[in-house]
């Protein structure tokens, strides 16, 4: 039979076939087997795949550390573990191999998130701590996102993530966005052998392959990009009534930090603040905000050291640091050799604050902020000295 | 509960139906019913639970208005009075759930008074059954018979959850003998095959398209005053798109559910955007809504039977009250007071006896309808005078910008395609309604059935409400 009668008689059959009538009870039940089959195989792949550590610890194929807030509250469940990394994007860059050799931390595990608000910070930490017995807490607390909105969260918090009941199982399990775009980019980072992969740089914003770039332009261009962006909060700091947000702030850190440590005088905590770089704080310097949160960071650092299972460390002081562009990515994120500096200084007991270094060091700031401010125009990133 | 909901499908549906049949089948008619009538405040009262004892007030009080009308002579007065007694308190329930806060807006601004806001929170669908029950009120006094009127099928009547928090608008007349015939409590396994596919259509509509172009419309309308010409065409055709699958999904939705409990709904959207005049849009787009304002708004004022004048007033009033019901604020009433005056400016030029071509007809009330679209997104009349300036701001003719609004996840031709593409499907394709009556249960329709279903199923866990909720 030629090629194009065979076609013509394929499709008359398929044709046939496909508005062939079915008796109604047979056409109901086919539809709502083929249904319920086509789910149970979608969900019996989730939960193989499992790449949100849902119901395993390590599920079929190894999970890509990439998606925290996605992640973190079922790690917490399915996973081993008796010490946490907690924080904001400061404290993503750790590895937690540098973490077990330098601090001795025996099975940490980060529940660190971006831009990880104070109601989200003790959404984690209370969770590990109903699950597991936790010896050590190494965290920093951005002194500026205390003044976020109260319980609030970074991103929306998708409550079948949070939470186990039948329903939020089938919205778990029945996902197209992680029956196929979760799974899909799974299966993607184990073709190129993502460094994601890697429990130990879990949520790494930068996982050492040189795909990140730092250095003084690249800092300074994203400083300028951002100047209505991401420095926004520091004017919408300014439009609030001052007393008012020292309160909210106290309020948060009291509420979301302080309980935890005071309810488990067991467990130990490293308290540090992270290096921003001094674009951060020739910016608040501009916009009178600097003594400020100094002032703020002064008053917690108080609360802090009165507690007896926590040590502080501060970083913010480093001009060796904060005026070397070349460790950032933008006004305050740096490198992971700044991560592993950090480590390696807490682990030797350098920097460590007590009650009178606050002082010393925010004036160090000051200076930092004032030498800045005469060297870099603020609003086109470019040194004045030209 | 929503429809497109896990607790819906998964559970509740297979619960409710089981049990109504079985009950039908062991107990009759009665139990079968209030075993609806239960199923269906545990809908409602998923949501919030403290909306319930609005809803049965408001259904003990307007049957027992109905039942006082029913035995009072006809043209007394007593019977008068009931009957303005339950207009008023229809309508005082829902000016006060509904127009309250927009009432005391307003007379703050034009009195400089101080009246605080109440902030009362809009129980869901009260203008669906408030106006379902006020047709009853009314049929009553005008000395319609209403049939079969036991108190359970009137409980029914107005609680059947597939219409009961975004319609369509039901009539007595065309639901309660439904409830009554004997074979509605047998299943019908025809009506369960075209139920299940109107399901899966309706699930599609609104989880995969409506909320994906959803996403879109909103991004538009948070930049509203700052979008590109092609922005804001390309966002305000994504909100009509959005508009017309969320709300014709829902309905959709609707009709299978009714036909799997053998009640058939009645139809509510038929191709709308296909209409060549703006008459022939209302009567193909929310037509319970059209039918309803038209028996119990527009002929009591007179309809056209008092001259070209008073029926031109009388349309206005009719699409102003229109507009008030879609939601408390100025700009629903001039969407509402807009639509009106383009009703009134057809049937002048039909008047006239003046004809348009019909592509050109439908061209013009497709744009009429999308400029006057913007009023019903925009939550101020600024944001809607600012859509209107970007949809005429010929100073960037740039279509790329586009992209600004559709990133992640689409490049800006392939958005474009999608937008366009949906265009294409409302104007030319059969609506779901009408295809579910010539439905016959092929594997073609089998396979469509099980994909679409289990595609939306999928896609469920980004839920986000139905527009017509809020109304």
């Amino acid at each position: 039979m030629p090629l194009p009668t065979a076609l013509i008689a394929l499709h008359a059959r398929l044709t046939a076939r496909l508005s062939a009538e079915l008796p109604d009870t047979r056409w109901f039940r086919i539809a709502v087997g083929t249904a319920c089959l086509l789910l149970a195989i979608c969900g019996l792949t989730v939960y193989v795949t499992d790449p949100y550590c849902r119901y395993h610890k390590t599920p079929a194929l190894a999970p890509i550390y990439r998606d925290e807030y996605r992640m973190i509250p079922h790690m917490l469940n399915t996973w081993d573990y008796d010490s946490l990394v907690a924080g904001t994007s400061m404290c993503l860059n750790f590895s937690l191999a540098d973490v077990r050799r330098l601090l001795h931390y025996n099975k940490p595990i980060k529940i660190t998130a971006k831009g990880c608000r104070p109601a989200t910070h003790h959404l984690f930490c209370d969770m590990a701590f109903k699950k597991r017995e936790i010896h050590n807490i190494l965290t920093t607390i951005d002194i500026p996102i205390l003044a976020k909105e109260p319980g609030s969260h970074f991103i929306p918090l998708e409550p079948f993530l949070y939470s186990k009941s039948l329903l939020h199982e089938c919205a778990y399990l029945f996902n197209a966005d992680i029956v196929f775009a979760a799974n899909i980019d799974t299966i993607k980072a184990h073709m190129k052998g993502s460094g994601l992969l890697n429990p130990d740089l879990m949520f790494a914003s930068d996982d050492g392959r040189g795909e990140v770039h730092y250095g003084k332009e690249r800092a300074l261009r994203a400083m300028r990009n951002i100047r209505g962006g991401e420095l926004q909060w520091v004017s919408d700091l300014k439009r609030q009534d001052p007393e008012a947000l020292t309160r909210r702030m106290m309020r948060a850190f009291e509420e979301c930090y302080l309980s935890d440590i005071q309810a488990h005088p067991e467990t130990q905590f490293t308290v540090f603040y992270a290096p921003y770089s001094y674009l951060c704080w020739i910016c608040l310097l501009q916009e009178d905000m600097l003594d400020y949160l100094l002032g703020i960071k002064a008053r917690v650092t108080e609360m802090l050291l009165a507690q007896p299972n926590v040590i502080v460390f501060d970083f913010q002081a480093e001009v060796g640091i904060a005026t070397n562009l070349n460790y950032y990515k933008d006004t305050s994120h740096f490198s992971p050799e700044i991560n592993l500096l950090i480590l390696e200084r807490i682990a030797a007991g350098q920097n460590r604050c007590g009650p009178g270094t606050m002082a010393a060091n925010a004036e160090t700031i000051r200076a930092m902020a004032r030498q800045g401010a005469s060297e870099i125009n603020i609003k086109t990133g470019s040194s004045k000295a030209r | 509960m929503l429809f497109s909901s896990y607790e819906c499908l998964l559970f509740f549906l297979p619960i409710v139906w089981a049990g109504y049949f079985l009950l039908g089948r062991l107990t009759g008619k009665v139990v079968a019913h209030l075993w609806l009538v239960a199923a269906s405040l545990v809908f409602y009262g998923w949501f919030n639970p403290s909306y319930l004892w609005i809803i049965l007030s408001s259904v003990f009080v307007n049957y027992a208005f109905i039942r006082a009308i029913e035995s009072l002579l006809a043209g007394s007065h007593a019977r008068k009075i009931v009957f303005t007694l339950g207009i008023l308190f229809n309508i005082g329930l829902i000016g006060y759930y509904k127009y309250a806060d927009f009432l005391i807006f307003n007379c703050n601004v034009i009195l400089k008074t101080d009246f605080p806001m109440l902030h009362i929170l809009l129980p869901l669908g009260i203008s669906f059954f408030t106006f379902q029950q006020i047709s009853c009120v009314v049929d009553a006094y005008k000395g319609v018979r209403l049939m079969n009127l036991s108190f359970v099928n009137y409980f029914l009547f107005v609680t059947f959850f597939p219409q009961l928090v975004a319609g369509p608008i039901v009539h007595h007349q065309e639901m309660m003998p439904q409830f009554d015939k004997p074979e509605s409590l047998t299943p019908n396994w025809r009506h369960m095959t075209c139920g299940l596919h109107l399901i899966a259509i309706g699930l599609f509509k609104k989880l995969v398209i409506a909320d994906q172009v959803a996403i879109w419309a909103t991004r538009g309308f948070e930049q509203a005053g700052l979008l590109t010409f092609f922005q804001a065409w390309f966002v305000m055709l994504s909100y009509m798109m959005q508009l017309y699958f969320d709300f014709s999904g829902y309905c959709d939705m609707a009709l299978g559910l009714g036909k799997m409990f053998n009640i058939n709904l009645p139809i509510n959207f038929n191709s709308p955007y296909r209409a060549t005049d703006i008459r022939d849009f209302w009567m193909r787009w929310h037509m319970t809504l059209g039918r309803f304002m038209s028996h119990y708004v527009y002929y009591p004022l007179g309809g056209s039977r008092h001259g070209a004048f008073r029926t031109c007033v009388n349309l206005l009033l009719t699409f102003l009250v229109s507009g008030l019901w879609h939601g408390a604020s100025w700009t629903f009433v001039t969407f509402g007071a807009m639509h009106g005056v383009a009703m009134v400016l057809h049937r002048i030029w039909k008047g006239y006896g003046f004809c348009m071509h019909r592509r050109l007809g439908r061209a013009m009330t497709f744009l009429f309808f999308i400029l006057s679209l913007v009023l019903v997104r925009s939550n101020s009349m600024d944001t809607a005078f600012k859509i209107w300036h970007d949809l005429f701001n010929f100073s960037n003719m740039n279509y790329h910008e586009i992209r600004e609004i559709v990133r992640p996840g689409f490049s800006t031709h392939s958005a474009i395609i999608l937008v366009v593409g949906l265009v294409v499907v409302c104007l030319t394709c059969k609506n779901a309604a009408m295809k579910s009556v010539t439905f016959r249960p092929t594997v073609a329709q089998l396979a469509g059935t099980v994909l679409l279903l289990v595609w939306s199923i999928l896609t469920m866990a980004r839920i986000s409400p139905f527009i017509y909720f809020n109304f």
